[in-house]
């Protein structure tokens, strides 16, 4: 993974020094609340609904054990035992104080971390594909190209302040496990005929009030381009992006309000000016020079291990359960990618205790060269097991709490903190989250429900990406009482889609049971256990789910040829 | 619910820990909704306010809570400010991993 220089050391030694200094000034009343809130944000620093909230980034999901460590300690030491990663592959801390939080900085700075640009509008924390490097579906690594866009967006002046924050999201992959329809900026890199690098690029997307995929504007944008189509699509954006209305802020709004084909006709444009200035071309010195970081780990020939498939088929039936649902094949024979799910009985989604970070840090370095992954669905990843240690890390893994074998499956469900923590929420997303999951467990495990994505956001802010779940819950408040809207259909992936809302709202004790009604209604309708959720309400439509989920005593409609 | 009346109070988050409190009358800052100044006209809310956003020492994110107070006393409130007043000790499910509020 990519290890810092002695600049980018210096760079956030510096800023955590500097935001020590801001919190004492503060603090002995040198500064008042107006001049400390955008430094405090700057830093990650939010004020919740009842405490301070410090979102640490994760460039990309990844994790060294070293680091996964240090945000044990962290939380132990400075927090309530407890954090919670999110959607953006980030990690939040939900009580610290404010004294501590120049010494939490010091601390994230001594493992090559920080807080930076985790809030604000500015280019936020870049996400990718969580099997990045180890994927069987992968052209191209997105991981040294994340990095190159974190470098090149970090402290930028020119975009320290744009209309609205800024996510991108790159994928190497065929299937999309970042969701990059839904950023303002996706990319996929891929191979052209003669195996040069490129992406497609996308633009516009984004959840919130107004979902909207992205459009592709660029089919292929050769590698050396890349810092300098990025930095045409800001500028266009800085300059035309509306600040008088937060709600119409996003570059999604410039490019409904432009049309597709004038943003990029103006972007093409900027980036012809741009193209070729010598700080923005990646040289393919530049290139190799960050590649290394990320080159594949040492693996052992193995070719004689047992299988994946061996495994699900064992006597073993938790473990092969667990295999089932939380095992993916490898691009090495004989070792396989272990995604940790952090959807257990006990815990909130995404949550993680101090044990278990300091146990994921003890596998990971046992198990998969010292390093872990965060996703967009709150899970964590081991990339590089091996399949004859499977069932050692998975007895491992059920001794912290870490071996529910759902990832995937309706109970690995997504959700923000909610009005629990939120204080934009209108609505809890944690206690629906807990019902939801209770309520489908056996279901799950007796009808083998396949994949079926679940997500839930307290506002319409939607950090639960319920746009994009197979099944979404929102949840808005209706004179001062917690309600939740259903949508059916939404979809991350390469096959991406906006879910659209089913029907009338639900009160917190009816969504758990609503959502059920869904389920029983998808296991009447498919044709068989191959079909998935998604891909029969792609094929029947709302209607029989709808009649399913509001009919005062309907049964779903029978089952229809596809 | 009966006819409400509409009550105020004042409320902010603690400068040191961002917690949860309600100006007093005597211009304290209270962790008790309960023990919070609830002001019926406007004229006190807003002085009281005024106050509040000036105590930067203590605290920031002044702002007034509307209650609707029924006539058998009930109170209404939005779901965040109830959630605000139920704070962090009743926040979501009790799961017994996490280390107590005085950290």
């Amino acid at each position: 993974m990519y290890r810092y220089d002695e600049h980018d050391l210096r760079l956030v030694q510096e800023r955590a020094r500097q935001f020590r200094d801001q919190v004492a000034r503060r603090l002995s009343g040198a500064l008042s609340e107006e001049e400390f809130r955008p430094l405090r944000l700057q830093n990650g620093l939010y004020i919740q609904l009842h405490a301070y909230m410090l979102r640490i980034a994760i460039p990309y999901g990844l994790l060294s054990s070293a680091q996964l460590r240090k945000l044990a300690h962290i939380t132990r030491t400075y927090d309530r035992g407890y954090g919670h990663f999110t959607t953006r592959q980030n990690l939040q801390l939900n009580w610290v104080r404010l004294e501590d939080v120049p010494t939490i900085l010091d601390e994230l700075a001594s493992v090559e971390m920080h807080a930076i640009q985790t809030s604000g509008n500015c280019v936020r924390n870049v996400t990718s594909d969580p099997f990045a490097g180890v994927a069987r579906d992968e052209d191209v690594d997105p991981r040294p190209y994340c990095e190159l866009l974190r470098q090149y967006s970090t402290f930028h002046p020119e975009f320290a302040y744009l209309p609205r924050k800024f996510k991108i999201a790159v994928t190497g992959s065929r299937h999309d496990r970042a969701a990059i329809a839904v950023h303002d900026i996706g990319l996929r890199a891929v191979r052209d005929a003669t195996g040069g690098i490129g992406f497609e690029v996308f633009v516009g997307g984004g959840q919130g009030r107004t979902p909207v995929l992205a459009t592709c504007i660029r089919t292929f944008l050769p590698e050396r381009h890349l810092l300098s189509y990025t930095e045409a699509i800001l500028r266009v954006y800085n300059q035309l992006g509306r600040r008088d209305n937060i709600y119409k802020a996003r570059i999604k709004i410039l490019l409904n309000e432009l049309g597709a084909a004038e943003l990029t006709r103006r972007v093409e444009e900027e980036h012809a000016r741009i193209a070729d200035d010598e700080g923005l071309v990646l040289t393919d010195d530049e290139i190799q020079r960050v590649a290394r970081h990320f080159e594949p780990a040492v693996y052992e020939q193995l070719e004689a291990s047992p299988t994946i498939d061996g495994l699900v088929l064992g006597k073993d039936r938790t473990l092969a359960r667990w295999v089932e649902a939380n095992v993916v094949g490898h691009r090495t024979p004989g070792y396989a990618i272990v995604q940790i799910s952090l959807k257990s009985e006990r815990l909130p989604p995404g949550d993680a205790t101090h044990a278990q970070l300091d146990a994921v840090a003890d596998l990971a370095d046992r198990y998969s060269f010292g390093r872990a992954v965060v996703t967009h669905r709150q899970n964590l990843v081991l990339t590089d097991v091996k399949i004859s240690d499977l069932a050692a890390l998975h007895a491992d893994l059920a001794r912290v709490e870490l071996a529910s074998p759902n990832v995937g499956r309706v109970t690995d469900i997504v959700a923000c903190p909610g009005l629990d923590y939120c204080d934009l929420a209108n609505a809890r997303s944690i206690p629906v989250a807990q019902d939801v999951a209770a309520r489908l467990r056996s279901l799950e495990t007796e009808q083998d429900l396949g994949p079926i994505t679940l997500n839930i956001s307290g506002c319409i802010n939607a950090c639960g990406h319920h746009h994009v779940g197979n099944l979404g819950i929102l949840g808005i408040d209706k004179l001062g009482e917690e309600f939740y809207q259903l949508t059916l259909g939404g979809d991350h992936t390469e096959t991406a889609a906006i879910g659209k809302i089913l029907g009338p709202s639900f009160a917190a004790t009816e969504i758990a049971g609503a959502v059920e009604r869904a389920v029983r209604a998808y296991l009447a309708l498919r044709t068989d256990r191959s079909e998935t959720f998604l891909a029969v309400v792609r094929r029947v439509g709302p209607a029989p789910f709808k009649e399913a989920v509001y009919g005062a005593h309907s049964t779903p409609t029978q089952r229809t040829a596809a | 619910m009966a006819a409400t009346r509409l009550q105020f109070l004042v409320s902010a988050s603690r400068l040191s820990d961002g917690g949860v409190v309600y100006l007093h009358r005597d211009r304290r800052w209270v962790e008790s909704f309960d023990e919070g100044w609830r002001h019926d006209d406007a004229a006190s809310r807003d002085g009281e306010l005024v106050f509040a956003k000036s105590d930067e020492a203590h605290v920031c994110n002044a702002h007034v809570v509307e209650v609707g107070v029924a006539e058998d006393g009930a109170l209404r409130l939005s779901a965040r400010e109830r959630f605000r007043r139920e704070g962090a000790a009743k926040v979501r499910v009790r799961l017994g991993y996490e280390r107590p509020a005085d950290h």
